[in-house]
């Protein structure tokens, strides 16, 4: 800590959002750092680079009405911090955590550092705990645990932005618990359209009542990207890990996070890696994704991340999705054809997945069948993909009778369970599965057990057609 | 378990060649068992597996001797 120093006179060159000193004042890298021009406007920014003879500060406001000259900066010796209290919840905030809401400023308890206190490995609890998203999707086939990181992989084009508000506007815990939970909304590089919309979609169904939103606009400074994240996920900290709360937090789009950091990082000088983004990028989005997790019951809250970004391309392999995948607890993955079906939300199931699924649902956390139903489920639809392979080779007609109830299987699955109109609870999804799996002969049901296939398929159908029900479940049970 | 899996296999091919149905090969309920046998049965039991091996070469002896008859 070396107290507030203000540098005059010292500014050398201003290229975009950086702004270069000479070193003449001792100071920390990322210490924060008030840039004042000669308007008097104060501008936040941080130390992004230091050697021995200048300081290069990254602001996260516009720079343009700086000059040479008359900017002055004031260096507080300490890193960027947010102030944090109670009354948070129900707020919109810009990218840097000042009121968009016109309400008054935040009542501040303590100041937190926004780059986040690293967990303790040793402390971490594992994920367990089902959230109910509302879509079909994700709560019966991938299903999202607290504590979780599971992005979403969308591309140009597709409703990632609709998915997001109904995740924001529908989310609810299971149990007990379900009053404790709060939904961090972070907004990043989005048009003034999108926010608009946000906002007022949030508004309208009620759930700004429990949701903290931080709007981080495109026309402004591409540093401030960099920000709005951490800012919202210190407040996302401050309430999952001192109020005690179950904290949803969805970041739209990281794919603009990371255009950005590409831009300053190449502004800094710095050497490009794949496609140009800097070869710090896989340690820069651990730094925001390692900060979802759960410390266990003595902490009281969770703190569970559903960023979503835009694969350029649809590409899967592009250094941002591949990043995040080596980092995150699996991914749900958006399909520009079943976008094209009017499918919504054209979640596509196979490339999708939860590696914490298991550990939230099943007996005790959501349906005891809930795992065998979503494994049934995938298994069918994976062969309903072979069965629309060979029809596209030899023409559906020429298919055999099996595959054939695959390709119904298929379009059922996808126009029943996936498409949906409003959210769903576990339990209608779950119904919807039992039905589809129906329409399959028995023997296609290897992860089903006995009693599940008595229970849900033998008889509903019998509930159906008023006959007793069949106890065998061999070959000669099997339905035509 | 993979011991399992190998016998069906060899098994099946040497039914097929014997000239028995692939539709009677595929609806034998001893199919559904090999399906499951990861979630019911288990890679610890071995006894369980060693019965499901012994059962899986009297249902194929069963299936020759009917197809000679």
């Amino acid at each position: 800590m070396i107290g507030e120093i203000t540098l005059k006179n010292a500014t050398e060159r201003i290229e975009g959002p950086l702004v270069f000193f000479e070193r003449s004042v001792n100071c920390g890298l990322h210490d924060a750092v008030e840039v004042i021009g000669e308007d008097g406007q104060i501008r936040l920014g941080r130390v992004a680079a230091l050697d021995r003879e200048r300081i290069v500060v990254e602001l996260y406001e516009p720079t343009r009405d700086l000059s040479i000259k008359g900017t002055r900066a004031r260096f507080s010796g300490r890193d960027l911090r947010f102030g944090l209290g109670p009354g948070m919840v129900g707020r919109i905030l810009n990218g840097v955590g000042e009121p968009l809401d016109s309400g008054p400023p935040i009542p501040i308890v303590e100041e937190y550092s926004v780059t986040g206190l690293p967990m303790n490995p040793v402390a971490r609890a594992l994920p367990s705990d089902f959230i109910e998203t509302g879509i079909s999707t994700i709560d019966l086939m991938n299903s999202l645990v607290r504590g979780q990181k599971l992005p979403i992989f969308s591309g140009g084009g597709l409703p990632h932005n609709r998915i997001a508000l109904d995740i924001a506007s529908h989310a609810r815990l299971l149990g007990a618990a379900s009053g404790e939970f709060v939904v961090v909304f972070a907004g990043i590089g989005i048009s003034h359209r999108i926010a608009e919309l946000f906002m007022s979609v949030i508004r309208e169904t009620g759930a700004l009542d429990r949701t903290l939103m931080f709007l981080s606009l495109a026309h402004e400074a591409s540093t401030q990207r960099l920000l709005a994240p951490r800012f919202a996920l210190t407040a996302a900290e401050y309430l999952a890990f001192v109020e005690g709360r179950h904290v949803l937090v969805i970041m739209t789009d990281m794919t603009a996070y990371c255009e950005s950091l590409r831009e300053v990082s190449a502004s800094h000088g710095e050497i490009p890696a794949r496609k140009g983004f800097p070869g710090h990028m896989y340690s820069d989005l651990a730094s925001i994704y390692e900060r979802a997790g759960s410390l266990g019951p003595q902490h009281g809250g969770t703190l569970t991340l559903l960023p979503i970004l835009t694969m350029p391309d649809y590409d899967i392999t592009h250094p941002i999705p591949d990043l995040t995948g080596y980092i995150t607890e699996g991914q749900i993955v958006l399909d520009a054809d079943l976008h094209r079906k009017d499918i919504y939300p054209p979640v596509a199931v196979l490339p999708s997945l939860s590696r914490l699924a298991g550990k939230g649902t099943g007996k005790d956390c959501t349906d005891e069948d809930h795992p065998a139903l979503a494994a049934q489920l995938y298994a069918a639809y994976a062969r309903t993909q072979a069965a629309r392979m060979l029809a596209a080779v030899v023409g559906s007609d020429s298919i055999s009778p099996e595959d054939r109830v695959y390709l119904d299987f298929g379009d059922r699955f996808e126009r029943e369970l996936v498409h949906q109109q409003s959210p769903r609870q576990l339990a209608e999804s779950m119904d919807i599965g039992w039905q589809l799996l129906q329409s399959l002969p028995l023997s296609a049901l290897g992860r089903l057990n006995d009693e599940q296939i008595h229970r849900h398929i033998l008889h509903r159908k019998d509930d159906h057609s008023g006959a007793a029900p069949v106890v065998n479940t061999d070959q000669k049970t099997e339905r035509s | 378990m993979m011991q399992v899996i190998v016998s069906f296999i060899q098994a099946a091919r040497r039914a097929l060649s014997g000239g028995i149905a692939i539709e009677t090969l595929r609806d034998l309920p001893v199919c559904r068992q090999i399906k499951r046998m990861g979630e019911e049965i288990g890679d610890n039991e071995i006894e369980q597996l060693r019965q499901l091996g012994k059962s899986l070469n009297a249902i194929f002896e069963t299936l020759h001797e009917e197809q000679v008859t």
